[in-house]
């Protein structure tokens, strides 16, 4: 049994990589304990509020590499520790049995060389398939570098692989990771976007890599645009058919250098971002319609709103008629809203007050739809966009004076932000 | 008002919407337990549970509907909603009312309540798929035991049924005192009579301080988000999970 000290600086090392899903893989009926659920799983949420899904663990934290952001990089003065395979598939079947985690999300600093560390994830793997029987879900981290048979390899026993993109340009790889190049990471990635990989003797009952491949990058340690990263979201999303792009918000690790800054890059950029990727993903954006390439994103308002003040001539819209595509579109209405409106409107016209008992959120929607022609918004662009910068703040007290403007007067009668 | 007195089944139920036709009148509140407050002008009709009766009602809802409807039904009694047999009982009034399935009409009221009940007892379900902790006895079978707020224990075991095929355990609702032992492929539910105790194994504490480090570790202190963790992490379903309270 691996001990609780090596545990945790085995899951230090790897918490910063932020891919935590556990869905996409319909592995059912393999190996004699455990399946996959297809919408995924969380079974905790830790204090910082995300899940834990699967035991996010290094087989080693010594590293040869020395990439100036990474905690466990080869220059860094933190306790080392390495577990073996069978320490880690132990842990992995006890876990999993107590339901604690839906499966197994196994990375490793390079250790030696990116051959040599592939082998023993590799190893570790096909040991927790084979030996232990795990039929749950494994999620494996790729070594850039590394043969492209063990990559394949490795393709036929996961359910996910990832390779880090890491930073959103060459020349901050450059900079900041000195050992890894655009070329070594991209290759692999295009090697498992094969199309060959979606035809027999590949496509079989165990299948390769159900729950395809995904990426992370670093935002705010290097000084690329919210426009240039959701390009090249859109264009790994296009080319690579990766199945998510995480972005991960810089933390300053113990280490100080000029060329990284001193603070951490805040969390709002980072959740604007998730909110752009969701659209490109979903909602049929693209990345042009977002953003320039050197635009970043509006604090103050999500990326669906800066869209729709942009584009204010388009609406308001009539839910009643309006095309799936384009009630999506607007701002306040999601996924789901948009196919309750779709499903309910077979059966009736709806108007305002159907919309707020199916629980549409209109609050920021109203100014952009119609129901049955009847419109509750405001039709100034200008206004529109106060009033949605207002709704966004979520403390917003002010002492109601002679002189406030009429915005406060009414938000302090109405009571509506 | 109109209060319909019925059995806690759905035969209760379906016999209750026969009898609102039977007296030509919709009844305000339709309960299984008497709690609800009896005013000045409240008349009660105690309905005894008809097969006869329920049976005609679920050939009329099968003429206008499908099974599924009855499925969703027995769903949402399994909610802890004081209204849910009201809720259940306007429901089908409105598809025999309307002569049509009204289950994609979401933006009508009697739909929206039904829908509500029902999301809520499935989310439940989801969540327990994921926050049901097991400890490993000395004879290696699995115990696990919980409090949901709604009955989801015949909902939730074939979850694990599928997932731990060839380990045996045992699931305990101790709110409900319901139980469900797996073994050899095979699941009974029962009533235990007595309190469920077991001897955990060997390495049980081991592997549960495992987790606990784990759990600790994992979290990024400096972006500590308690609000977001109690939402999707409600506080009542702590008390039974391996990483909060006590260890023991």
């Amino acid at each position: 049994m691996i001990d609780s000290e090596r545990l945790r600086i085995l899951t230090e090392s790897a918490k910063y990589d932020v891919s935590c899903s556990s869905s996409g893989s319909k592995r059912s009926g393999q190996g004699r304990m455990g399946d996959c659920s297809y919408a995924g799983i969380c079974h905790s949420f830790t204090s910082d509020g995300r899940c834990i899904s699967l035991l996010k663990i290094l087989l080693t934290n010594r590293c040869c590499y020395d990439c100036l952001y990474c905690v466990n990089r080869r220059t860094a003065d933190v306790p080392r520790a390495s577990a073996t395979p069978d320490e880690i598939c132990e842990l992995v079947m006890n876990f999993y049995k107590r339901n604690y985690i839906e499966g197994l999300f196994l990375s490793s600093a390079v250790e030696k060389s990116p051959d040599y560390t592939m082998e023993r994830l590799l190893d570790t793997v096909i040991r927790l398939r084979k030996q232990y029987g795990f039929g749950g879900y494994i999620h494996l981290k790729g070594v850039p570098g590394a043969d492209r048979l063990l990559i394949e390899r490795a393709g036929k026993y996961v359910d996910r692989m990832s390779f880090n993109i890491e930073l959103p340009s060459e020349n901050s790889l450059r900079l900041l990771a000195p050992q890894k190049s655009k070329k070594t990471i991209i290759t692999p990635m295009r090697q498992l976007a094969d199309p060959i990989y979606n035809e027999p003797p590949y496509k079989n009952r165990r299948g390769f890599l159900p729950a395809g491949q995904t990426t992370q990058m670093i935002v705010g340690a290097s000084p690329e645009t919210d426009g240039h990263i959701i390009k090249l979201s859109q264009a790994l999303y296009d080319n690579f058919k990766l199945k998510r792009v995480y972005y991960s918000s810089y933390v300053p690790t113990n280490f100080e250098t000029q060329y990284l800054p001193q603070k951490q890059a805040g969390l709002l950029r980072e959740h604007r971002l998730y909110q752009a990727d969701w659209l490109l993903r979903y909602y049929g954006f693209s990345a042009k319609e977002l953003l320039d390439e050197n635009e970043n994103f509006e604090q103050g308002y999500d990326p669906k709103c800066h869209w729709a003040i942009k584009n204010i001539h388009l609406f308001p819209i009539e839910v009643n008629t309006a095309p799936y595509e384009l009630l999506v579109r607007v701002p306040g209405i999601g996924i789901r809203s948009a196919k309750r409106i779709v499903t309910a409107r077979l059966s009736g016209k709806l108007d305002y007050e159907h919309l707020s008992r199916m629980r549409v959120v209109l609050k920021r929607a109203k100014h952009f739809i119609t129901c049955n022609g009847k419109f509750f918004g405001t039709d100034d662009a200008f206004a529109i966009k106060n009033l949605l910068l207002l709704s966004h703040e979520s403390e917003n007290y002010e002492q109601l004076t002679l002189f406030s403007d009429n915005e406060t007067k009414n938000s302090v009668i109405t009571g509506e932000l | 008002m109109i209060v319909y007195e019925i059995e806690k089944s759905l035969n209760g139920l379906l016999t209750a919407l026969f009898e609102s036709y039977l007296y030509k009148e919709v009844p305000d509140l339709v309960s299984a337990d008497g709690s609800y407050q009896v005013k000045f002008d409240t008349v009660i009709r105690q309905i005894k549970p008809d097969e006869e009766r329920a049976n005609r009602v679920k050939v009329a809802i099968m003429k206008y509907s499908n099974e599924y409807t009855l499925d969703m039904v027995r769903t949402v009694l399994r909610s802890c909603s004081e209204r849910k047999f009201t809720v259940c009982f306007n429901y089908l009034r409105a598809i025999v009312e309307n002569r049509r399935d009204i289950a994609y009409e979401l933006g009508s009221a009697p739909t929206v309540e039904f829908n509500e009940l029902k999301d809520r007892v499935r989310l439940e379900v989801h969540r327990f798929k994921g926050f049901l902790r097991f400890s490993e006895t000395v004879d290696g079978y699995l115990f696990a035991k919980f409090k949901p707020d709604n009955d989801i224990i015949d909902l939730l075991a074939p979850h694990f049924m599928k997932r731990f095929k060839f380990h045996s355990f045992l699931i305990y609702d101790e709110r409900r005192n319901r139980a469900v032992a797996y073994q050899n492929g095979q699941a009974k539910y029962f009533v235990p009579n007595k309190p469920i105790g077991v001897c955990f194994g060997r390495e049980e504490l081991d592997y549960r301080a495992l987790f606990r480090e784990y759990f600790d570790a994992v979290a990024i202190k400096s972006r500590k988000n308690q609000k977001l963790q109690r939402n999707f992490l409600p506080v009542r379903y702590r008390n039974s999970m391996t990483e909060f309270g006590n260890i023991q």
